[in-house]
């Protein structure tokens, strides 16, 4: 039998010969089950031979929120979905879904600098691994995500009063939760012991005032950020429904007020607005602790030693200053940097010193040494120790405080100068994680090197912890002197 | 014809004589007295740690310069890792360290160094010797590959939180940025 091309066909090829790469540069649409539209990603036929479209693994990953793990050496990428690791080689087939093997028709790809994803991974083992519904449509390119196990069972908004915007976020059960703001475009609600879908809860521009919406899941706690818009002047927060239901009341900020009439307003939560008029509060955080024994040199161990520090420090400074001194770890517990700078927020602390010794690749280096964390710019140095309800991204909150850290850094300078028998290094900037999510000045003392004989006997002086208490108070006194009691302002000492 | 043998002599000379004295001006290592470098080498700036601690000390070195952009790096900072070779200035990784290989993200322009276990375990700890590993790699790159932006480390092909416990080595690092 001849095979015949009438004009027809030679039409329907033409165009298809053109549609092809309108075809190949296609992209995949994410949807959510609720109907809302999510990110897309584009497609790229990377095989001549081959119908199948992929997607660059980079753009997956970023789009969803999973993890992934690279090894050029072996060319092996791992996602993580939940607890499910899936393992990818380049150029192969075989793909490892926990425990089980599913093997595809064309291998995985490299291409460009990036792994490359077919189509079939998606729609035969991510859809599937992401949760009860999730599906991928081939022929329309769509990857509706299904709604997958979460604590949160939504978010609403209404309307509030004074057009304000009521949030209003449902949980499965009651959870204790943590609402703060550290910044103006900021609000943080932290679900302890909660399990949230981010992908399922994010969202742009949900409501009036709210610009976005983001959720992040830690190892235990869940926490929602709300990114506000210029105009929102503060919140109010509740509880309802046996409290399975968290109500956050935006208020606007009202337009200046006209013909002698001030307009109404809801008070702010008292805890997260009221200045702090003095110091009474001070957080001393030994570094390191537990599995992290920082510094091993001179016969000492870093860990052990600024526990010890910490622990002479305490009561000196208690009677010096008049003021409740706490440790942010009092024993060899591992505890994590964030974790330090929560316990300093809770105990509303007026001011945080980290204790560390240091080491240096030779045995030259020595001498104690203040860090801050990096002022930003046309940040105003504030005095005293206000805390501001301000709103601000965990790892951001510190910057409202830089310039009185730095202030206290460099007090707390002049004040050992003379005092400590170990050299004087300065004062210098560094995004130190040790100084993130502090919502007070907070400063790191380097008191000397374990890895230098003479800083090592220095440190180990009886008279070490009395020289260093006094300067610490002396710095305080300099810096935040109207804030203490008279007594304790002057020196003189306080009355057990 | 004596005449012209002469003649001929003495060209054949003159010739045989400069000849000699092009040959005689070439080293035996194949310069020719100018200051061009060695072919298929590039010069490259590392830097270590000054001696007394305080800051990082550049050095030149010549590195051969093979065609790969990753293998180019590689051999920048298999050098560092190797430390320094002039002054007294001291290394700023621990001797033990090895550099398994790195692979290079163009799209975001991430770099990701992927080391063994030995840079965490023998690593002295320390802000200051953390902040010198850190502060070296960084210049190391910036000075040398414009198309590196920024900095992941990787030990054994995983991502750490951090190296010693100062600083945070979850997320890649801003080479313009990071202090």
């Amino acid at each position: 039998m001849s095979r015949r091309f009438d004009h027809g066909s030679l039409v329907l090829a033409a165009f298809l010969a053109f549609a092809a790469p309108a075809a190949g540069a296609a992209e995949l649409r994410l949807r959510h089950a609720d109907g809302r539209a999510g990110a897309s990603i584009p497609l790229e036929r990377l095989d001549s031979d081959s119908e199948e479209s992929f997607a660059r693994a980079n753009d997956l990953v970023a789009a969803l929120g999973l993890p992934r793990f690279w090894r050029p050496e072996l060319g092996k990428l791992v996602l993580k979905v939940g607890e499910r690791r899936i393992q990818v080689t380049v150029d192969a087939r075989l793909v490892l879904d926990g425990e089980a093997e599913v093997l595809l028709r064309v291998p995985v790809r490299y291409a460009r600098g990036s792994v490359w994803l077919p189509l079939e991974f998606i729609e035969r083992v991510l859809a599937p691994a992401l949760g009860a519904g999730t599906r991928l449509d081939r022929g329309e390119r769509v990857l509706t995500l299904g709604a997958g196990r979460s604590d949160v069972a939504g978010i609403e908004y209404e309307r509030a009063l004074g057009g304000g915007t009521r949030i209003k976020i449902r949980c499965v059960r009651p959870f204790q939760h943590r609402t703060r703001t550290t910044s103006p475009e900021m609000l943080r609600v932290q679900l302890e012991n909660a399990r949230v879908d981010p992908v399922e809860l994010a969202a742009d521009a949900p409501a009036p005032m709210v610009v976005s919406v983001r959720a992040e899941q830690g190892d235990r706690d869940a926490t929602l950020y709300f990114r506000l818009a210029a105009d929102c002047d503060g919140f109010t927060a509740m509880r309802a429904e046996d409290d399975r239901l968290i109500v956050l009341e935006l208020i606007r900020r009202s337009p200046p007020a006209t013909a002698g009439i001030a307009p109404a307003r809801a008070p702010r939560m008292p805890e997260l607005s009221a200045a702090s008029d003095s110091f009474d509060v001070l957080v001393l955080d030994p570094g390191h602790g537990g599995r992290d024994p920082g510094v091993r040199a001179g016969g000492a161990v870093e860990k052990d030693a600024m526990l010890a520090l910490a622990y002479a420090l305490q009561p000196r400074l208690e009677r010096e200053l008049g003021v409740r001194v706490i440790l942010a770890r009092e024993d060899d517990d591992t505890v994590p940097a964030e974790r330090r700078a929560e316990i300093a927020n809770r105990a509303r602390g007026d001011l945080a010193l980290a204790l560390h010794a240091d080491a240096d690749f030779g045995r030259q280096s020595r001498g104690f040494e203040i860090v801050h964390a990096p002022v930003p710019p046309g940040s105003d140095a504030r005095f005293g120790t206000a805390r501001i309800a301000d709103f601000r991204p965990w790892r951001e909150t510190q910057g409202d405080f830089a310039a009185q850290s730095r202030r206290f850094a460099e007090a707390l300078q002049a004040a050992l100068e003379n005092r400590l028998p170990v050299p004087n290094r300065g004062v210098r900037a560094s995004d130190l994680l040790t100084l993130r999510g502090y919502a007070m000045p907070v400063v790191s003392l380097e008191v000397g090197f374990l890895t230098n004989g003479d800083d090592v006997e220095a440190l180990a002086s009886p008279d070490f912890a009395a020289a260093l208490a006094a300067g610490i108070a002396a710095a305080i006194r300099s810096d935040f002197g109207s804030l203490l009691s008279p007594a304790a302002a002057s020196g003189s000492g306080v009355a057990p | 014809m004596l005449v012209l043998a002469v003649v001929v002599a003495i060209a054949a000379g003159s010739a045989l004589f400069l000849a000699g004295r092009s040959r005689d001006s070439i080293q035996p290592d194949g310069r020719d007295g100018s200051t061009a470098p060695i072919a298929g080498t590039r010069s490259a700036t590392l830097y270590f740690s000054d001696r007394d601690g305080r800051g990082l000390v550049p050095e030149e070195r010549e590195l051969p310069e093979p065609d790969d952009f990753e293998a180019r790096v590689e051999g920048v900072l298999g050098a560092l890792v190797a430390g320094p070779r002039v002054g007294d200035a001291l290394p700023v990784l621990p001797e033990s360290a090895r550099l398994l290989r790195v692979f290079f993200d163009s799209d975001t322009g991430t770099l990701y160094a992927d080391f063994d276990a030995a840079l965490v375990r023998d690593h002295p700890g320390g802000s200051t010797a953390e902040w010198k590993t850190w502060s070296a790699m960084v210049r190391t790159l910036r000075a040398n590959f414009s198309e590196v932006r920024r900095l992941q480390l990787l030990i054994q092909g995983e991502p750490i939180e951090t190296l010693a416990g100062h600083f945070d080595a979850s997320r890649p690092v801003d080479l313009d940025t990071w202090q």
